[in-house]
């Protein structure tokens, strides 16, 4: 058939599956990065946080194929999160805590060497890869509950009523934090800078 | 609510440009192994859910109109009489015996009497 020629790859061909927004592979693409800039709140390295990142989106991608969606929003019940990306922040949170409880990791962590690992892709710009060290450093140093907002709406793009969602918090509080998270980071870079 | 669409101060713009670092690509080779490896389950939704309720109702309903029906066109039973409860003694018992020896002749007929 001549239209045949034209037809689209099969779904599961491999360099069509990050262009796809419905397939897993394009979602992963999509918040990856901030995802495991997410986790890495609560691993203390890379490869804490991929895992954690791992089980989550299974977790999140099984829940979603799972339920279909109503009106674009699926319902995942177990966590009471109507939104998708929500949830798998939730999730990603989660399985970070877990992580971070397990005993064996502490011990592993303890043995490595404590050399703070980037976040951020490097400048080739001195100046500005010096502000981006600066950057991370005054991140590590925000309290939890105002750098988990701060990374969910910079980086992860959600609004303050999804980060509440994931926080099971309002959205002032959320839209508070932000704020303060801002402020002290902001006070923290311009101590750096004088010095 | 602090208002979601204000301008971006420069620290905000400054954060946005940051690009945190991607995952490794066999984090993409493990999630793919455990979705393979565990396929989701299909949950019916809640309609479906609904729908199954409604028919396995409606079915257990007519069951019982039927039963019902049943029991109104079939010949009804006359309920059995109870049998009043005789005693059937098969082995004899002492008062046959002592009836049994009252009632015979004594000695019998061709024992010969004692003297």
């Amino acid at each position: 058939m001549a239209g045949d020629a034209h037809a689209d790859p099969p779904p599961t061909a491999p360099h069509r599956r990050a262009d796809r927004p419905d397939l897993w592979p394009a979602w992963l693409a999509r918040h990856g990065p901030a995802l495991l800039l997410f986790a890495r709140q609560w691993t203390h390295d890379r490869d804490d946080a991929e895992d954690a990142v791992q089980t989550a989106f299974v977790k999140f991608w099984q829940s979603r194929s799972a339920r279909p969606a109503v009106d674009g929003i699926t319902t995942h019940a177990c966590a009471g999160v109507r939104d998708d990306l929500a949830y798998l922040y939730a999730c990603v949170k989660s399985a970070a805590l877990d992580l971070g409880r397990s005993d064996s990791r502490r011990q592993r962590r303890e043995q490595r060497a404590a050399a703070p690992e980037a976040c951020f892709h490097p400048s080739p710009d001195l100046d500005q890869d010096h502000r981006r060290r600066s950057v991370e450093q005054a991140l590590g140093q925000l309290p939890p509950d105002q750098r988990e907002v701060l990374v969910m709406k910079i980086w992860g793009g959600l609004t303050f009523a999804q980060i509440a969602a994931v926080l099971s918090l309002s959205p002032n509080t959320a839209a508070s934090r932000y704020r303060l998270a801002l402020e002290r980071l902001s006070s923290q870079l311009s101590e750096v800078a004088h010095d | 609510m602090i208002d979601q669409n204000h301008p971006p101060d420069p620290l905000e713009a400054e954060l946005a440009r940051l690009r945190p670092l991607e995952p490794s690509p066999d984090l993409a080779a493990r999630i793919a192994d455990r979705l393979e490896a565990t396929p989701a389950r299909p949950r019916r939704s809640f309609a479906d859910r609904c729908l199954l309720a409604a028919i396995t109702s409606g079915a257990l309903a007519a069951c019982l109109d039927l039963a019902l029906l049943a029991s109104q066109f079939l010949p009804s039973r006359s309920p059995a009489i109870p049998q009043p409860a005789v005693a059937v003694h098969d082995s004899p018992t002492l008062g046959d015996y002592q009836h049994a020896l009252a009632s015979a002749e004594f000695p019998p007929n061709g024992i010969p009497k004692l003297k």
